[in-house]
């Protein structure tokens, strides 16, 4: 176990707060202690919630104290990316339009989260509105990776990953409507899970591409993923969307035996750009799988070439109907860029988005397909390392990548598919910086992505690095 | 390259569209939208690899129906 405690994983918390061994309030000023002590540098919060915190845990502790019934997340410290309605808190979305918006009642990720006891120490960085991958973010602060301050923490979700990595809270929530939870969590070093579409409601959290959105956790390990989607997975009748589909029992299914699992490798993905380093972690990673027992075999994914164009027309379009309103009454609570992207959106013909459905129909025929002979599928979740802050272009080899296009390329097929997908930390560069592992499972089987995702962190040691801060 | 009259033209289009949906535009703005919405329209061109009527189903996003080999 972890000396420091704010490198507790939330199962280890919980488990000692039930013994008493590891009181709330220590726990919730230890986190605060790292956020005072980091922040203003990493930038990871919007809203640091110190005085409610503290007052939860008292109230946390007073609870053990009395022996009542304990939540699975009783008395851990925990924030959320500033999308995630809480009652009587400031969700942001990381704009300058909503930076008084005051939600009145919790999403219900918050509510679930709330039932199971976790304290809440804040709200998280994120880029505008989830709209683009860096968390550059111009009206909270540009967030910076712990791992090396002149690089970027991956997005939207950057703020959770960096809060995790820096030891600033036990457990978050991020949203993925690209790669915004798998995206920062690779680049950070953590995990990230974004599941099945519909399996978590997305009442009360700010949205950006009502087709493509998901939530999920961002975590330290694996099962503390799986406890985490255990909480707040299922159905909600006050979200058309969230799926009535039975849920497993996640953290039973983790018991790391993936003997004679059937392992698919993207040909289409692999062959693509890749920075040397990702691509020899990647291959490292697969001789892990394989020596657990897994056999691996190449799967065609051939429309994946429609994927980018896909993604710009459907996330844009959607983007640009739910601003329209404030972009035509407030446009100068937008960010440039933002409002750019927004303009362009709605300026993307008609025609554009129905041929985005059409090959968003074959990209998912061609993933159902894969995932037919093989049970899981396995790809580096970005192919580039965390770029620099600022930078427009990055090297891959000998060629010039765009950034912006780069980082979600890997993670994007897999929100037109809304097949379940998690990163898990596979490595470093020779820089320091951490590279992730991505799997993704059939409609609803989180179970087998989190087991596969298990065996592989049990048989390494990357989840155990910490960034030097 | 296009030529002056080329690009003015496009910016009144862009205007244009936009005005039609209560937004307005111009300077500096106008400008940096003419390049990034030339570079969408570039990628979106791909999507024309879809030809006339060769993808057989609906296009949508039905993931529950793909549910089949779930845990």
């Amino acid at each position: 176990m972890p000396t420091e405690l704010t490198a507790l994983t939330m199962r280890e918390a919980a488990r000692l707060v039930r013994e008493r061994a590891v009181s709330p309030v220590e726990l919730t000023r230890a986190c605060i202690d790292r956020i005072r002590g980091h922040d203003a540098e990493l930038r990871a919060f919007i809203t640091v919630l110190e005085e409610p915190a503290l007052e939860q845990a008292r109230r946390a502790e007073e609870a053990v104290m009395r022996k009542d019934a304990l939540g699975p997340l009783h008395g851990v410290p925990l924030a959320l990316k500033d999308c995630f309605a809480v009652r009587g808190v400031r969700t942001t979305g990381g704009s300058r339009l909503l930076a008084e918006n005051i939600a009145d009642r919790d999403c219900t990720v918050v509510e679930r989260l709330r039932n199971a006891g976790g304290v809440f120490l804040g709200t998280l960085n994120m880029h505008e509105f989830a709209l683009g991958s860096t968390t550059a973010n111009p009206h909270y602060g540009i967030a910076r990776n712990p791992w090396k301050r002149d690089r970027i923490p991956g997005g939207s979700s950057g703020g959770s990953a960096i809060a995790i990595a820096a030891s600033m809270c036990l457990g978050s929530m991020g949203t993925d409507a690209g790669g915004s939870v798998r995206l920062p969590a690779a680049l950070c070093g953590i995990v990230g899970l974004k599941p099945t579409y519909g399996r978590i409601s997305r009442h009360g959290t700010l949205p950006l591409s009502l087709s493509l959105d998901h939530s999920g956790p961002m975590t330290r390990s694996v099962a503390d993923a799986a406890l985490m989607l255990q909480i707040v997975a299922g159905p909600d009748r006050r979200d058309a969307t969230c799926s009535g589909h039975p849920v497993s029992n996640y953290l039973e299914a983790i018991e790391g035996k993936i003997e004679g699992l059937k392992v698919g490798l993207p040909t289409e993905y692999l062959a693509d750009a890749m920075d040397d380093e990702v691509r020899d972690a990647f291959l490292k990673a697969l001789d892990v799988l394989q020596s657990l027992g897994a056999v691996t075999q190449e799967v065609s994914l051939p429309h994946s070439r429609l994927g980018p164009p896909a993604m710009v027309a459907i996330m844009l379009s959607e983007a640009s109907a739910l601003h329209g309103a404030d972009l035509q009454t407030r446009p100068e609570q937008y960010s440039d860029g933002m409002r750019t992207l927004l303009y362009a959106g709605s300026l993307i013909p008609a025609r554009r988005y129905v041929q985005a459905g059409r090959a968003r129909t074959m990209i998912i025929g061609d993933q159902l397909a894969a995932l037919k002979s093989a049970d899981v599928l396995v790809l580096p979740t970005v192919a580039i390392p965390a770029p620099p802050v600022g930078d427009t272009l990055a090297a891959v080899g000998n060629r010039r990548v765009n950034v912006d296009a780069a980082l979600p390329r890997l993670t994007l097929p897999f929100n037109l598919s809304g097949l379940p997908a998690i990163s898990i930390p596979c490595g470093f560069t020779s820089e320091g910086l951490p590279i992730g592992l991505q799997i993704v499972g059939r409609a609803f089987a989180e179970a087998t992505v989190l087991n596969v995702a298990h065996a592989y962190e049990q048989s390494t040691r990357w989840h155990e690095r910490r960034p030097p801060l | 390259m296009k030529s002056e009259q080329q690009a003015a033209d496009a910016n009144a289009g862009i205007v244009a569209g936009l005005k039609a949906q209560g937004f307005e535009v111009s300077g500096p703005e106008l400008e940096r939208l003419g390049r990034v919405l030339s570079g969408i329209a570039n990628d979106l061109t791909k999507l024309d690899a879809l030809k006339g009527f060769e993808c057989n189903s609906t296009p949508g996003f039905r993931v529950e129906e793909a549910d089949d080999d779930a845990d």
